[in-house]
């Protein structure tokens, strides 16, 4: 009677093996249970698209007409369905490929990089043959000869200030850049892109 | 705590556990040991490096973005030409237009007759040296942009030298146009064509990590306890703050570039309103150690003395407020925080007097300011005001190099920036300085009169500039009218100037100038990959300055990604030799 008094240690010791091997035990049984697995697997089966937001890349898919589509995020094509429709402004055009943009940056741990041409392919995945993976469909009436264009048919002007910060630019109806007509999303600082330098 | 896992209670009969817990709290006080020593070694090296000479970095930032490509021109018939030609389009400068004379309002200072910005390489065919990415031009001459025929001239005397195609490389792989878009993120700088991403990299010349240092922050670290007795840090920034000269023990000194220190706001220039003599300046410093000139408000009045009648204050509203401000300076605090405010403030005050010594030097052993240098490259009716941003930069920079004797430094690390090279639109319009040209014209004419003014003082041997920049611009336009500009690039040329620059040279090796194709990285826009990393430029320039190999290795951590050693042999076999470190 006197041991365990002296002797905690080696009691907690022997009491924390045994739980673990009931843990271990029932694990094994859990996870090799053909009914467990069933059931598993049909609620797989019954889950809908992988989560909308979450920025990971699609691959491409044979669809049922037998010709080759991609099979584009659903929130994805929600978003690039906004770009350009009637209802939308040219400043929600703007918000919507700033935020495919983002969305690239989390999946890739970084904007893509380059001018309108890079990327575009960056998030169409066409910047070379065989990529996997896209974000931005690429049939998009958005997307001609390669670059993302405004709803005026001119490609938008991409401006990298920072990792976290990119100017893009509309040309507007006037379809010339940097005049009075542009939509700007995230205007340069002063003495980048076309803003003014700050006085000295 | 561990008194369910003890058999004993007896501390002075250590088991396992005990054993274990002195032992690793051994070995983390080891480490911090080794840490420190290793830190003293490079100190020591430091130390050992000498004190005596005097040497000065110039690092002259172009923030935006320099066109590369329209300052470093193939000129006259060769294949590099016509890629040039077929390549810029509108933003290509013609061949006939690098010797001109000025006229009218061009009438630049000191130039008659024809001017030209041609030159004359010595080593053609190093920097066209037909391997690997470069295109197998094998002769040709060169040009560099009409605004810049001071430097051009500079270049002729052997005094200033372009290094080809550097930018930021991380180095562990090699990139190519093949393998560009296929590469691992890490492998390529990240961000490439982002402003603030690319600046920062360039100054740290660390593009695989994150950012803590800049090299010439790393390098006042190491070099300011051999070199740094002053009260003033080694590095100095005349362009606010930046990323170049973040140091951990060594922070930069930030001042205007109007060359003028405040020495206490609301009290006018030089005391004027405060004192009764402007000459007899306060001085902080040991009451019993007082420089000519000053007197020492930190000496305790005599028994009934009027405070403001038997010193130095004038009895005026603004002498009664300095006089207060600077008891309240010489008080003493109980409280940490209180004192450490305190020491900062009298610090700031006693570096500005040194300051303000240092720039009182201006007359040169030939009689002349160091100023009028500056107004010689800068004639009234050129520019509005006179003067422009960058030339009072580089005037400051020029009158602390010649007042140097009151910093006691022996090593000077400066920061200049000339912003606007961004230049998206309208890149060939302009004038003297608005547009790619007058960016060039400002440049050139800043470092052609600091060069003038420290060859003057004799210490054009003790200097070195170079030029740094986000990164090149594309090759072709952004636009095929004049309106059009170029966009963000990569690899571009930089230039070094000074006494110990082997001038009249080209290093590194030209880019092959054809887009969608040789080193243009991806697209059809021509960013050059660069052949030189920002590592192997900055590496000659820190043992120039007096780095040790092994001190390089500390500032510099990526450089063996790309060369094994700085050896003779080595740069010279890459075309990287333009410091003569005799």
């Amino acid at each position: 009677m006197l041991l365990p008094a002296k002797r905690p240690a080696s009691y907690l010791l022997g009491f924390l093996l045994i739980i673990l091997v009931v843990l271990v035990v029932w694990m094994d049984h859990t996870l090799t249970s053909p009914e467990i697995q069933d059931a598993i697997r049909k609620k797989r089966e019954s889950q809908p698209a992988q989560s909308p937001v979450d920025p990971v890349m699609t691959n491409d898919v044979q669809p049922r007409g037998g010709a080759a589509v991609n099979a584009l995020d659903p929130m994805h094509q929600a978003m690039a369905d906004e770009l350009h429709a009637e209802t939308t402004t040219p400043e929600r055009d703007l918000e919507i490929i700033r935020d495919f943009v983002s969305i690239y940056s989390r999946a890739s741990g970084g904007n893509p990089v380059g001018a309108n041409a890079d990327i575009t392919a960056a998030l169409t995945g066409t910047q070379y043959p065989g990529q996997k993976g896209h974000f931005f469909p690429r049939g998009h009436s958005a997307v001609r000869s390669g670059q993302l264009v405004d709803r005026w048919g001119s490609p938008y002007w991409f401006h990298p200030n920072s990792s976290s910060q990119m100017e893009i630019r509309s040309a507007g109806p006037d379809r010339q850049l940097f005049t009075g007509d542009d939509h700007v999303l995230n205007p340069s600082p002063s003495g980048l892109g076309v803003t003014a330098p700050a006085a000295p | 705590m561990n008194i369910f896992l003890r058999k004993t209670e007896d501390r002075s009969k250590p088991n396992r556990r005990d054993f274990m817990v002195r032992s690793t709290c051994a070995s983390l006080g080891l480490t911090s040991v080794v840490n420190t020593i290793a830190q003293l070694r490079l100190v020591g090296s430091a130390a050992a490096s000498g004190a005596s000479d005097y040497k000065a970095l110039v690092c002259f930032f172009l923030n935006g973005g320099n066109d590369g490509n329209n300052l470093l021109i193939p000129s006259e018939t060769s294949s590099a030409r016509t890629d040039y030609d077929t390549g810029r389009g509108v933003l290509s400068i013609p061949d006939t237009s690098f010797d001109f004379t000025p006229s009218g309002s061009q009438a630049y200072f000191g130039q008659s007759g024809q001017i030209s910005s041609r030159i004359i390489p010595q080593n053609p065919q190093e920097a066209y040296n037909p391997t690997s990415r470069t295109a197998g031009y094998t002769a040709g001459k060169f040009a560099l942009h009409p605004m810049a025929y001071p430097i051009a001239q500079m270049f002729e005397a052997g005094d200033l030298a372009f290094v080809s195609n550097v930018g930021t490389l991380v180095g562990t792989q090699n990139v190519t146009r093949a393998n560009f878009n296929t590469l691992p993120t890490a492998a390529k700088p990240p961000q490439l064509f982002s402003h603030s991403d690319q600046q920062v990299q360039w100054q740290s010349s660390l593009p695989d990590q994150p950012f803590s240092r800049g090299w010439g922050g790393k390098i006042a670290d190491l070099l300011g306890a051999a070199h740094g007795p002053g009260d003033l840090s080694l590095s100095v920034s005349l362009a606010g703050v930046n990323s170049f000269q973040v140091a951990s023990s060594e922070p930069a000194y930030f001042m205007n570039s109007s060359g003028s220190v405040s020495p206490l706001s609301g009290f006018g220039t030089a005391y004027a309103d405060a004192l009764r003599s402007t000459a007899m300046q306060p001085h902080y410093g040991s009451p019993s150690n007082v420089p000519s000139g000053k007197y020492s408000p930190l000496t305790p009045l005599g028994s009934g003395a009027d405070p403001l009648i038997n010193t130095n204050y004038r009895h005026t509203s603004a002498g009664w407020r300095l006089r207060a401000i600077e008891q309240i300076m010489a008080m003493q605090h109980a409280a940490l925080f209180d004192t450490e405010y305190l020491d900062s403030s009298t610090n700031a005050r006693v570096t500005e007097g040194l300051v303000g010594n240092a720039l009182g030097v201006t007359a040169t052993a030939t009689g002349s300011t160091l100023d009028s240098h500056f107004t010689n490259w800068f004639p009234t009716g050129l520019f509005n005001p006179q003067l422009p941003d960058i030339a009072n930069q580089m005037r400051v920079v020029a009158r602390m190099i010649a007042g140097r004797s009151a910093l006691s430094n022996t090593r000077q690390i400066f920061f200049v920036q000339l912003g606007g090279w961004d230049t998206h639109t309208s890149q060939t319009q302009g004038n003297n300085a608005q547009g790619h040209q007058g960016l060039v014209n400002q440049m050139s004419r800043a470092v052609r009169a600091f060069k003038d003014a420290m060859t003057a003082i004799g210490m054009w041997n003790n200097v070195l500039v170079f030029s740094a920049s986000d990164f090149n611009r594309t090759f072709t336009p952004n636009k095929s009218d004049t309106t059009g500009g170029s966009d963000h690039g990569w690899g571009g040329h930089a230039w070094v100037a000074g006494g110990s620059v082997r001038g009249r040279r080209i290093f590194g090796k030209f880019p092959n100038l054809t887009v969608n194709g040789g080193i243009d990285c991806t697209g059809n826009r021509g960013r050059w990959i660069p052949n030189v990393a920002t590592d192997q430029f900055y590496a000659p320039i820190a043992k120039w300055f007096g780095c040790t190999d092994e001190q390089i290795s500390t500032v510099l951590p990526n450089l063996t990604r790309f060369q094994a050693d700085l050896s003779p042999a080595t740069l010279a076999s890459l075309n990287m030799d333009f410091i003569n470190f005799a």
